[in-house]
């Protein structure tokens, strides 16, 4: 698409396999709790990411613990690019005692401060002050760390987009805005929802660079958060980073999805970002079918026996309800 | 339905009573009211009707056996019912105790928790309920008194209630006690009733009696009125002084009961008055009206001139137990009233230091060979309150003419003519005695 | 003599539905707004239909009816579209907003405390806000803990809002169209997990009375208010003790503001205990209040000290076992019933 594309795929064989790999964790992490959903074996609303792979790795791929990302109801895929332990995630999925945050948050709040996760959230355009906050901490004590934003195309509409894109401008805080721009809030199109034709426009009212990019090309996305990011680490700013995307599944399991055709889902999976990324592997020898298919069966084997054992794990004690209100009471 | 025979409750102070004949045996069809068997009390003998139509299912109580009040005697069954030997047995554990729920009664009732001793908090202070706090207010209940069913030892306003029901049930209960007059002498009251009655009564027996003349009617009044029965001087359990130190005049009879009333607190009083307690009602009545509500004179002195020369021959003569006998042969029309138990009773009474003296005097004060000394039937016209008049229509001692005399000439008066009575009608036809009197209260204007 | 209508059987959200037709029948300014309230705006094949009709289908059909122009997708922006009915609100128009879940209230709660519930009283008298706010409250699907809390509370504490809390399809119904009717601002907490329970609803367009508890249950042995969901959970423990000979009173306030004194007081001061069952969070709560309005007004009364079943001072947590711990059960009901009998 853009010369940044051509950068991007001379990144060295570990990094780009790492980055495959990532991407297939999510979709069969996806897949599975999608299957698993439908079994019963998932209580409450599960919303998949399916689709918008690309995103999370192109960015997350260029992350350290040393940085913070917030994350929205649709964040399996952030956590499981920012390492967050997967074992962990499908046992809070189950709501079990062994879950990342003990099967108190489950799907929608699934966190972890010490890799920089500091959660996926269930209030739309609830991450982006915080990531302000993040930004602003990282700031202060100089820790050279950045705070990376995702959010939705229906977020971008909420009073915090916009006082938040204002504050990071103002204060100069390292911070990156993406917006996951997949086409729907819930179920209703962006072009009806929001007002500009690109999200990434309205950076234009705060002054800060406003980049749209393909959210389906990993190698793309790379490209335009090194940018974005390195601008935040040397000290210049913020940017709003707009990706382009598509989830494969409805708004949540359990959605009819009828407010879009199965042409124009089709359409989309015919350009499957991690299709187009081991085509590409495999087009410039940067490894075999065989090895790419080892990789794929590694993931599942890795996440059917994280299902097996978070099957096998007990749920919390009643009384595991009254601890973790208060660090002290 | 199967219908349960219980013993009835006749007296006030009646326990049990002893089932002295069957006229139906086992098996045998009986019918609604008719006779069923007798029983014998301390103070009476008398039948049992048959509540129900049906068939003498089950003897429970055979002839000589003593039973409790409420106690089953026996079990009746409809035409055509058919009852096992075990819901025989379940239907007479059911009886007996009052107020014991049907057998069969639907919702579960609330278990009732036992009562305990309140808990105290280390003040002192007793643990209840802030309903529970008002209410003892209201009902003027000493929480300290109160037994806690509530969680922790507290009272609820339930505990307040039943134990002001149980206190009222208390003051209800009968009891006696002895008053010390202004002359000093004592006399011997028997007190029962609700006390927020709307009635207070007043029961003076006939010479030679007591209180326990009126045995077999007080418990009725006392269901709904505040009664006593009063041992006149020379009578009963009280004081028998001296003739020569004390006036058994009628008028000082007359001022006696006034003191009663008075030191009772029952003023203005129904005073029920029998024979020569009749005539101390009647003066009292007269010599201080605030004090009587209403007269109830039954077969009674002072109304007119006759009085049977066999009852001052028994009065005169030494106290003995064949005198006692005829004495009670004199007063019932029905010889089955004529019970041993009443006779030694009688003699007993007689027999008392002092008593015979009190007899002879008071019968010498009132009446005479030539007839009653006392009258006072020109002066009822001068009478401020209702009355009612009762006489068995056989009285042998003073004639039921003198009680139909009276009551023509008081033209607001009711009369009654028990008939086939002698001269103790509260005792020979009980049940009658009680249902005028009950009418005739019921009558009274609203105090 | 009162006509009982005839009645159907039919759902809470049913009832919710036809609450929302019958009102928007008889009244050509009552709008609906909300996100995705039939879904799928500007979708080429859906020009006439819903999506969605809600995230639960409560709305489903309306905009076939009334079209898009009085039903109205909203972007994800509560602050703007409730702030936006508000403002319609004082300014001619009767509008039914959805606050999807009462857990987002975060996102506009100026735009209903400190806007549309005070102007009437800072405008001397002279504005009125007759707005509706439906949302979602109610834990029960490990819907974790943004969007599973009750939070009515937070609603009753404030002056200038009126806070109605159905528990049946009946209820729901005529609730609803007096919260329509109603010229001030109503919030209109609707349970999820009630969504599907099934009741006799009237046929017909009688409201019901704002400020009106309903006695759901009569006892003579304690008092049982219970707010919601919680209704249901007091009527299974109310047949539990009845069988163990204690006759509860379930009372249902039906609103929370304003909230039915005296139906509660007359209730207490015949069986001399309170228990309050209450979905939401403890403390400053629904609960509280009704406990210490007893306390206040009704202390001579009591037999037993005011009991409160209520949800624990936590967030509510997503694992089942948990969420199960944190909603008041009939079994705790009960319990709490023997303890002060």
């Amino acid at each position: 698409m853009s010369a940044a594309t051509a950068g991007a795929i001379d990144l060295d064989r570990e990094t780009l396999l790492s980055m495959y790999e990532r991407m297939v964790q999510i979709r069969t992490f996806e897949d599975q709790a999608g299957t698993n959903f439908a079994a019963g074996l998932i209580p409450g609303f599960v919303h998949l990411y399916a689709g918008e792979e690309a995103v999370a790795v192109g960015i997350c791929s260029q992350l350290s613990d040393n940085d913070y990302i917030t994350s929205t109801h649709r964040g399996h895929g952030h956590c499981i690019a920012k390492g967050v332990d997967i074992s962990g995630r499908v046992a809070e999925l189950m709501g079990k005692s062994t879950g990342v945050c003990k099967g108190k948050g489950g799907s929608m709040h699934i966190a972890d401060v010490e890799k920089g996760m500091l959660g996926a959230n269930g209030i739309v355009g609830g991450g982006i002050p915080l990531a302000c906050g993040a930004a602003l901490t990282a700031k202060t004590l100089n820790t050279g760390g950045v705070a990376v934003c995702f959010f939705g195309d229906g977020a971008s509409n909420q009073g915090t987009f916009h006082e938040g894109l204002n504050l990071a401008a103002i204060w100069n805080l390292p911070v990156i805005f993406v917006c996951e721009n997949n086409g729907y809030a819930e179920a209703t199109p962006v072009r009806y929802h929001c007002s500009a034709s690109d999200i990434a426009n309205r950076a234009g009212s705060y002054e800060i660079p406003g980049v749209v990019v393909d959210g389906l090309d990993v190698f793309a996305v790379y490209e335009a958060a090194r940018e974005a990011i390195a601008r935040a680490r040397r000290g210049d700013g913020p940017t709003l980073l707009e990706a382009k995307t598509y989830r494969f599944y409805g708004h949540f399991q359990g959605d009819q999805v009828t407010y879009r055709t199965a042409d124009e889902l089709d359409s989309y999976k015919k350009r499957d970002a991690i299709v187009s990324l081991r085509n590409a592997l495999i087009e410039r020898d940067i490894a075999s079918e065989e090895e790419l298919s080892a990789i794929d069966s590694r993931v599942s084997a890795a996440l059917d026996q994280s299902w097996v054992d978070a099957k096998a794990a007990p749920f919390p004690e009643p009384e595991e309800t009254l601890t973790d209100v208060y660090v002290s009471y | 339905m199967p219908t349960i025979v219980t013993m009835p409750k006749w007296g006030l102070t009646m326990v049990s009573g002893i089932v002295t004949g069957w006229s139906r045996a086992e098996g045998e069809s009986v019918t609604e009211g008719a006779p069923l068997l007798t029983v014998e009390t301390e103070k009476a003998v008398d039948d049992i009707e048959a509540p129900a139509t049906g068939i003498l299912r089950k003897i429970v109580a055979a002839t000589g056996s003593e039973v409790p009040v409420m106690g089953a005697v026996a079990i009746i069954t409809a035409p055509g019912e058919d009852l096992s030997d075990d819901e025989l047995a379940g239907l007479i554990a059911t009886s007996g105790a009052p107020g014991t729920a049907a057998a069969g009664s639907t919702a579960a009732a609330r278990p009732p928790r036992e009562g305990r001793q309140a808990a105290r908090d280390a003040s002192g202070r007793v643990n209840a309920s802030p309903a529970a706090r008002k209410r003892a207010g209201e009902l003027g209940v000493d929480l300290a008194t109160v037994e806690a069913t509530g969680a922790n030892g507290r009272i609820t306003s339930e505990d307040v209630e039943r134990a002001a029901a149980s206190s009222v049930a208390a003051a209800a209960a009968p009891r006696t006690e002895l008053i010390e007059l202004a002359s000093g002498v004592k006399v011997y009251v028997l007190v029962a009733g609700p006390t927020d009655a709307p009635e207070t009564m007043l029961f003076v027996h006939g010479l030679g009696g007591s209180q326990s003349s009126w045995a077999t009617v007080l418990a009725e009044f006392a269901g709904g009125y505040r009664v006593a029965a009063v041992d006149l001087p020379g009578h009963g359990a009280s004081d028998k002084p001296d003739p020569a130190s004390f006036d058994y005049s009628l008028a000082e009879l007359a001022a006696v009961v006034g003191e009663v009333v008075e030191k009772l607190e029952l003023a203005p009083a129904v005073v029920v008055g029998h024979s020569l307690g009749g005539a101390a009602a009647l003066q009292l009545a007269l010599d201080r009206p605030k004090l009587v509500r209403g007269l109830v004179l039954v077969d009674s002195a002072a109304l007119g001139v006759e009085i049977s020369p066999d009852l001052l021959d028994r009065m005169q003569s030494e106290p003995s137990r064949e005198e006692a006998k005829r004495l009670l042969e004199l007063f019932f029309s029905d010889r089955r009233y004529v019970l041993d138990r009443g006779i030694d009773e009688m003699f007993a009474a007689r027999s008392a230091p002092g008593a015979d003296q009190a007899v002879k005097a008071i019968s010498n004060a009132v009446f005479s060979r030539d007839g009653q000394r006392a009258l006072l039937l020109d002066r009822l016209g001068e009478l401020q309150q209702p009355v009612l008049f009762i006489s068995g229509e056989l009285d042998r001692v003073i004639p039921a003419r003198h009680s139909i005399v009276a009551a023509d000439s008081l033209p607001s008066a009711w009369l009654e003519i028990l008939e086939g009575v002698g001269h103790v009608p509260q005792i020979e036809a009980s049940s009658s005695f009680v249902a005028v009197v009950m009418r005739w209260l019921a009558s009274l204007p609203r105090s | 003599m009162v006509v009982e209508a005839a009645t159907r059987t039919m759902t809470y959200q049913q009832a919710i539905n036809e609450a929302l037709r019958i009102a928007m029948r008889e009244d050509p300014t009552v709008i609906l707004m909300g996100e995705d309230i039939a879904g799928g705006a500007m979708v080429d094949h859906l020009i006439n239909d819903d999506a969605w009709g809600g995230p639960m289908g409560v709305t489903k059909g309306l905009v076939q009816e009334f079209g898009r122009n009085r039903v109205l997708d909203t972007p994800i922006t509560e602050a703007g579209f409730i702030g936006a009915a508000v403002g319609a609100a004082t300014t001619g128009l009767r509008p039914v907003a959805e606050l999807m879940f009462v857990d987002f209230f975060g996102c506009c709660m100026d735009q209903i405390y400190d806007q549309g519930a005070k102007f009437r009283y800072m405008f001397g008298g002279k504005a009125r806000c007759p707005v509706t706010i439906r949302t979602q409250i109610g834990a029960g699907l490990s819907a974790a803990g943004q969007h599973s809390g009750c939070h009515y509370s937070v609603f009753t504490h404030m002056p200038g809002i009126k806070c109605v809390v159905p528990s049946t399809p009946a209820d729901a119904k005529g609730l609803l169209l007096s919260a329509i009717r109603d010229d001030d601002l109503v919030m209109f907490f609707e349970n999820k997990v009630l969504y599907g329970s099934k009741g006799e609803v009237p046929e017909g367009d009688e409201g019901i009375p704002l400020g009106k508890a309903d006695i759901k249950r009569a006892g003579d042995d304690v008092t049982i208010v219970a707010i919601s969901r919680m209704v249901n959970q007091a009527l299974i423990a109310a047949e539990t003790l009845a069988a163990e000979g204690i006759e509860a009173e379930v009372i249902d306030p039906r609103t929370l503001s304003p909230l039915d004194d005296e139906t509660i007081l007359q209730s207490v001061a015949k069986t001399h205990r309170l228990v309050v069952v209450d979905e939401d969070n403890p403390r400053c709560s629904a609960a509280t209040d009704i406990a210490a309005l007893v306390a206040d007004r009704g202390f001579d009364t009591l037999d037993a000290p005011i009991k409160l079943v209520t949800a624990p001072h936590t967030p509510v947590p997503f694992s089942p076992p948990l969420e199960a711990f944190y909603v008041p059960s009939p079994e705790r009901i009960a319990d709490v019933v023997r303890e002060i009998m």
